[in-house]
């Protein structure tokens, strides 16, 4: 421990403390703009100069280790003239009119310059202002009147990298992007370029970022103190969540999953961390890494460069190497006491009630069918989602202590209110298939979709028979149109009213179908159906699309005259699902036969009755079903006295590594390709058909990732303290004519 | 081989060589003889030995500071003093062969002195000549006198006695000797070296590094590269000591690339070092190891500084970074490291060769030894000189650099390069050594010494060094990077004629600020000759300012050119020369020059006839001359004859 006397105060450091460290524990501020704690010190600013007896001229305190017995001061008249200086050459190559303007106060962003001051001198035309460290530096010090020139350097704005953008005009040369991207990540793909007033940060001979190698982290965005870098979507105004811009990936999930931690894991070999990070949010990693609709591969970052992470792939391939290390983490509460009633074994009440369980509350699953799982089960079919896979999940959570109960079909609420339950949880989904309103739907040999799948996988002997229409074009379709030709039909047609880029089903699952011999005829709408000798004739229109509807989506329209017939063993129609609730459930539904919860609790209309998943939403995914779950769990724990808290670390590992080194061809690597099984040896069985990644490729996709998530690990620059300005001090500087 | 054994053996050889019957001839093909034809000279003795089938040695010499002499042609005949040639062209050295060589004419005309006991009628002892009379050569003691490319040659010259003698102290006792000499860095800060050595002793760690800064980078400087071009092993022998002393086992040459020939005399020097056990593990038995590498710089200027050139030899871009730690703590890699000039090696070499005792003998209380200038500029006898710390400025350019070329005034001196300080010619008498050239405002540096006469605008020579100091600027720090802009800005506009009152005290207020926040050297002493000019000649900056008048006629915007119209005579020879047709005229008329097209190039100054004189340079004032050409008056009637 080292002692020092730092404005009069007597202040403690620890070994290794530069001074400015020690001035900053203590709480005293030096002003700076290129100290950054992450950072090795740098000195290049000038502004944290500070005086220290028996020291010549003026160390600057962020590089001057802290010593013991120093006497340090750090704001006298000289000290505050320097900093006026410096900060006034800093000026003169830096947009600041307004910084120094009387009417700051009272100007808006936009508002029309009365002293027509040009747009590169403008503060109010900067995507920082409001938020830049060297505003704040200003307005803290204070600078009356800028004597020397003012030259806007005329470099042109880098808009073309996909992420960012840099404004070397704003630059102050701080070096702050130059260490982090050389020393924190070791890349170095940005430097110093060229010397004395020329001095810039760029790539080498200027190449375009991508060419640099560049990982895109966007390190540098997070330590530049002025607009000089900036992310595109973070431009004139700060995002509401920062982690929006700066982790999609994680942001998008509707769970809240931990992707830039998990993925970065992968990379480094540590599967059992990665899918403790994924546990710590959902129970079905399994399930997931097969078939959840990834709105955080959307969301990627990389997406934008080139190819989103593979992140669906990466769960699996965790999931699929599970020692169940992680459950040495995971908590159980001793029991409360309280009963909770969850009616439906989909993924909505399956998470509620493992989360509930934890808790220690007693919880009783209820389900209609046989099997547990819900759509999980019965929605999608064993060659994307293979029983054990899904079994081995529900095991978990049994093991949790949950109660499910078969083959239980729940009528009423009251009933369950009177065995004392005090919560329950209605996560029925959405099973009832909707009709198509054509006359013959009724024939025999036409089935819905969600009943279809649900037949065969709960064991059924189905014979769809040599020719097979579904009608319908989202996943459903899909998996009854794969699921029919799995079962011996040797000509499976999809029609669809409108065309391929308006299909809602996953882009990868219609290629898998057109991979398998699927035809899929665009632009056909069914008019009718009729039986004759034990064939199914399907009469359709020819569709044109025309204006777009309230989806976004062209709504087709019938072209006159077009009818057409074919000829079918069965028709599949599969145009979307909607809840089956029991009127005595008594509650208020909404749009689709959906049921009505607040936006927040999921709180339904009757005390102690909550609702999620698709008998909320309508059909949607299981991830949304999961946070669904998770949301109620915390809503029922905490309307049964507990504190709402699920979430839990399973594991030590909570760091991206910051040191990463350079990679010459980063940018240029593309995303992985799922190893499937060859299409001759999927008909006649429900084999997975999604093999998963080998150890390498999985490691490599890994590696591949951002790391966007360090810049949430990067610390922040200290600012000066709100509304101060320190004394101006009117001592004239020397006159140093005469002096050495 | 022993390295006794090669040691007696070189002093024989170098007898035999003394002693031979042969004529020898010596020439001077360091990088300066180079660039003034030495190596056409050094063809023509060969061709014309061989033509004349004279068996004679031809030995490549290094420089012996006389740049404004080159190429420098030594001639030794058996029992005859050694007699130095200046100025040799491939002609000259041919009458040499056959006048003096052949027929022993001597030539006195064309010698410059005898180097030796013995003397030759009519030509001077070379040391004794006003330019080597004031000198005192340790350092540069073998310059141009032994074969740069032949170790046997140094070490019959004493070489590496020093180090053996250093072998048989401790490390300690060796640090002592250095302390007791009085040494002081070279480099230009003149920090004491024993003490340096002894902070890097001391410092815990295995691992220590040396280097040897050879990043010479001054305009107008050439110390160092004269040095390793014309004795390596002086400095080689200094790193050595200096490496023993302080423990490192790792050193550096950091050189620059511009400087080819000192590399790869350097290299063969570390090759023929192996050869002799000089270098490597166990050096001369004594298990003191060492390997020396050589690390060629770019080229920049802030290079030179120790932080930013520790930084170039990691790989990094060569930016200073702030003291403490100091590098005898943190230096290379982190480890600790001493980095010393070029020069102060060579001076420690001479140091433990001759004595602590007799090198302190030389120069002041405070400053010991000798240092080395090279003087450039508008001064008589350029070169490379080394004189005793301690001798008055005046000496310097009266005495050695014979004074002022063309019969100009002497006006200031800058010393210690572009970010030295410029001194009147008011100051002759102040003695050369740290302290007082640090108390004018000035620097030591590493030696540059720049000469001004009276033609020279001292605002316009603070702008030029001030301009070369901020191109060089590494961009790391505010007040160097922006700071000098800001000055350079100032002092451009006054030169244009623009300067506004208060320009002067704004220069002074930045100037301060940079010199007391900027990070390193470079910045920090970058404002010196703004602050000496200033200082010194603030009547000129006045001038500038406040009356548009350059007073040395140098600043473009503010001088005129006028054809007087009582002297020109009509010839047209300065119409017909201008550039950009800015002069009409006609014969037998009074030409006039339009200021508006003029450009102020001066050629209708250079070719006025001498006869008529009739182009005057003014600043500052108007020269009446008519609008029109008018027809010139006859010289013998004058004006009253007018009709």
């Amino acid at each position: 421990m080292t002692t020092l006397t730092i404005d009069d105060i007597r202040v403690e450091a620890n070994e290794g403390m530069t001074v400015l460290e020690a001035a900053n524990e203590a709480g005293i501020y030096i002003p700076t703009l290129c100290y950054h704690p992450s950072l090795s010190p740098y000195g290049g600013c000038r502004l944290c100069v500070v005086e220290i007896e028996k020291m010549r001229g003026f160390p600057t305190s962020c590089t001057t280790p802290a010593g013991d017995g120093m006497v340090i001061k750090t704001n006298t008249p000289q000290l505050q003239e320097f900093r006026q200086g410096i900060l006034e050459l800093i000026l003169t190559e830096h947009p600041h009119v307004c910084l120094i303007c009387d009417r700051k106060e009272r100007c808006e962003p936009f508002d029309i310059c009365l002293r027509s001051v040009t747009i590169t001198e403008r503060c109010v035309l900067c995507p920082k202002n409001g938020r830049c460290e060297l505003q704040q530096v200003i307005d803290y010090i204070g600078i009356k009147e800028l004597t020397l020139p003012y030259t806007y350097k005329e470099l042109p704005i880098h808009r073309e990298d996909p992420l960012l953008e840099r404004d070397y005009n704003l630059c102050i040369l701080c070096g702050r992007c130059v260490r982090v991207c050389q020393e924190v990540r070791g890349i170095g793909a940005i430097a110093f370029t060229y010397r004395g007033s020329q001095a810039l940060v760029g790539t080498a001979f200027d190449r375009p970022l991508q060419e640099s190698g560049c990982r895109f982290c966007g390190a540098c965005l997070e330590v530049c103190p002025t607009g000089a870098l900036m992310d595109k979507d973070d431009k004139w105004q700060p995002a509401l969540d920062r982690e929006a811009v700066i982790v999609p990936c994680q942001y998008s999930c509707p769970a809240q999953i931990n992707v830039p931690l998990y993925v970065y894991l992968v990379g480094e070999g540590r599967y059992k961390e990665a899918l403790a990070i994924i546990r710590e949010k959902v129970p079905f990693p399994g399930v997931l890494g097969r078939v959840c609709i990834h709105p955080c591969e959307e969301a990627c970052r990389r997406g934008k460069l080139n190819e989103s992470i593979s992140i669906k792939s990466l769960k699996r391939f965790v999931a699929d190497r599970d020692t169940g290390e992680w459950k040495q983490f995971s908590k159980k509460l001793s029991p409360t006491d309280k009963k909770v009633a969850i009616v439906g074994s989909g993924p909505a009440g399956l998470t509620a009630g493992y989360y509930l369980a934890k808790l220690g509350h007693s919880v009783t699953v209820f389900e209609a069918l046989s099997k547990p799982g819900g759509m999980m089960r019965v929605g999608i079919p064993d060659y994307r989602l293979p029983e054990d896979v899904l079994n081995a999940e529900i095991e978990v959570i049994k093991d949790a202590g949950v109660n499910i109960k078969l083959n239980t079909k729940i009528e009423s609420i009251d009933l369950l209110f009177g065995q004392g339950y005090e919560a329950i949880f209605v996560a029925l989904g959405a099973h009832g298939g909707m009709r198509l309103g054509v006359e013959g739907e009724d024939s025999p040999g036409v089935v819905d979709g969600a009943t279809f799948l649900r037949n065969v996988s709960l064991g059924e002997k189905v014979k769809p028979g040599d020719r097979v229409a579904v009608i319908g074009g989202g996943n459903v379709a899909i998996d009854g149109a794969r699921t029919a030709l799995r079962l011996g039909a040797r000509q499976v047609q999809i029609i669809y009213r409108r065309t391929r880029v308006e299909m809602p089903a996953s882009p990868e699952e219609v290629e898998a179908a057109l991979e398998e011999g699927i035809d899929i005829v665009f632009l056909t709408a069914p008019v009718s159906i009729s039986k004759q000798k034990g064939q199914l004739s399907l009469t359709c229109n020819r569709m044109k699309l025309g204006e777009p509807d309230a989806s976004g989506r062209r709504r087709p329209v019938p072209i006159k005259g077009s009818e057409f017939s074919m000829d079918f063993d069965a028709i599949i129609s599969a145009i979307g699902q909607v809840p089956e609730i029991p009127s005595e459930f008594n509650l208020k539904t909404d749009r689709g036969n959906t049921l009505q919860v607040d936006s927040d609790t999921l709180a339904t209309s009757r005390q102690g009755v909550w609702a999620g998943g698709d008998v909320v939403t309508g059909p949607a995914s299981v991830i949304g079903a999961i946070a669904a779950g998770r949301k109620v769990a915390i809503s029922i724990d905490k309307y049964l006295g507990g504190e709402g808290v699920i979430d839990e670390e399973l594991t030590e590992e909570r760091q991206i590594g910051m040191y990463v080194g350079m990679e010459e061809d980063f940018a240029d690597k593309t995303q992985v390709k799922m190893p499937c099984l060859a299409v001759k040896q999927r008909t006649g069985n429900f084999d997975e058909v999604e093999l998963g990644l080998d150890e390498q490729l999985a490691v490599a996709e890994g590696k591949r990732c951002f790391q966007c998530g360090i810049r949430l690990q990067i610390l922040r620059a200290p600012l000066p303290p709100v509304g101060v300005r320190l004394q101006i001090p009117v001592v004239p500087l020397l006159p140093v004519g005469a002096t050495t | 081989m022993s390295f006794n054994e090669i040691r007696n053996q070189a002093i024989a050889e170098w007898g035999a060589l003394q002693q031979s019957e042969k004529p020898r001839i010596l020439v001077g093909t360091a990088t300066c003889g180079r660039a003034a034809g030495a190596l056409d000279v050094l063809e023509t003795i060969n061709e014309e030995l061989s033509r004349a089938g004279i068996e004679a040695t031809v030995i490549q010499v290094g420089c012996i500071g006389l740049c404004y002499a080159e190429p420098l042609v030594e001639i030794i005949k058996p029992s005859r003093p050694c007699i130095c040639y200046a100025s040799v062209t491939p002609e000259i050295v041919s009458q040499l062969i056959e006048d003096y060589i052949v027929n022993d004419n001597p030539r006195p005309d064309l010698a410059l002195g005898t180097i030796g006991e013995d003397s030759i009628d009519g030509i001077p002892k070379i040391f004794e000549l006003p330019v080597f009379k004031s000198q005192v050569r340790i350092s540069l003691r073998n310059c141009g006198h032994i074969d740069p490319a032949d170790i046997k040659q140094y070490i019959a010259n004493d070489g590496y006695h020093g180090l053996v003698k250093a072998l048989g102290m401790t490390p300690e006792e060796v640090i002592e000797e250095v302390k007791k000499s009085g040494l002081r860095g070279r480099g230009g800060a003149g920090f004491p070296t024993g003490q340096k050595w002894e902070f890097c002793r001391r410092a815990p760690g295995k691992e220590k590094y040396l280097i040897c800064n050879a990043d010479e980078g001054d305009p107008g400087a050439f110390m160092d590269r004269a040095l390793l071009e014309s004795d390596p092993h002086a400095v080689l022998e200094g790193i050595l000591i200096g490496a023993y002393a302080i423990g490192a086992t790792q050193g550096y040459i950091y050189c620059r690339a511009e400087y080819p020939l000192a590399i790869e005399r350097l290299e063969r020097a570390l090759s023929q070092m192996s050869e002799c056990g000089l270098l490597g593990d166990n050096i001369l038995g004594s298990g003191f190891s060492l390997q020396i590498q050589i690390k060629e710089g770019a080229g920049a200027f802030v290079c030179g500084e120790e932080t930013a050139l520790m930084a170039s030899i990691e790989g990094k871009r060569g930016m200073p970074r702030s003291r403490p730690p100091f590098p005898a703590v943190s230096g290379l890699w982190g480890k600790p490291t001493n980095i010393n000039n070029v020069e102060t090696w060579a001076n420690v070499s001479a140091i433990l060769q001759k004595g602590a005792e007799w090198y302190a003998s030389f120069g002041t209380e405070t400053s010991k030894g000798t240092k080395t200038f090279a003087l450039a500029g508008k001064i008589a006898r350029t070169g490379l000189i080394e004189v005793p710390m301690g001798i008055p400025l005046g000496d310097i350019i009266y005495e050695v650099g014979g004074g002022i070329i063309g019969n100009k005034q002497f006006k200031s001196v800058l010393t210690g390069g572009p970010s030295g300080g410029c001194l009147p010619a008011s100051m002759v008498t102040l003695p050369v050594d740290y302290e007082n050239l640090a108390e004018a405002g000035s620097i030591v540096g590493s030696g540059g010494m720049l000469v001004a006469d009276e033609d020279t605008c001292m605002v316009d020579m603070a702008r030029f060094f001030l301009s070369f100091c901020q191109d060089e600027s590494c961009g790391k720090c505010v007040p160097c990077r922006v700071g000098t802009r800001q000055m350079l800005i100032i002092l451009e506009r006054i030169t244009q004629g623009k300067g506004q009152p208060g320009d002067v005290e704004r220069l002074e207020q930045l100037a301060q600020l940079v010199k007391s926040t900027a990070l390193c050297a470079l910045g920090g002493t970058a404002p010196n000759p703004v602050l000496t000019t200033i200082r010194y000649f603030r009547d000129e900056y006045e001038a500038h300012i406040h009356e548009k008048r350059c007073p040395a006629l140098v600043c473009n915007k503010l001088i005129s050119y006028y054809i007087l119209p009582d002297k020109c005579e009509g010839c047209g020879i300065c119409l017909r020369n201008c550039p950009v047709e800015a002069i009409s005229g006609g014969k037998r008329m009074v030409h006039i020059i339009d200021q508006d097209k003029c450009s102020k190039c001066g050629t209708c100054l250079d070719v006025c006839p001498d006869k008529f004189s009739a182009v005057v340079k003014v600043s500052g004032e108007k020269v009446e001359v008519p609008s029109e050409p008018i027809p010139v008056t006859p010289k013998k009637t004058k004006a009253t004859d007018k009709p």
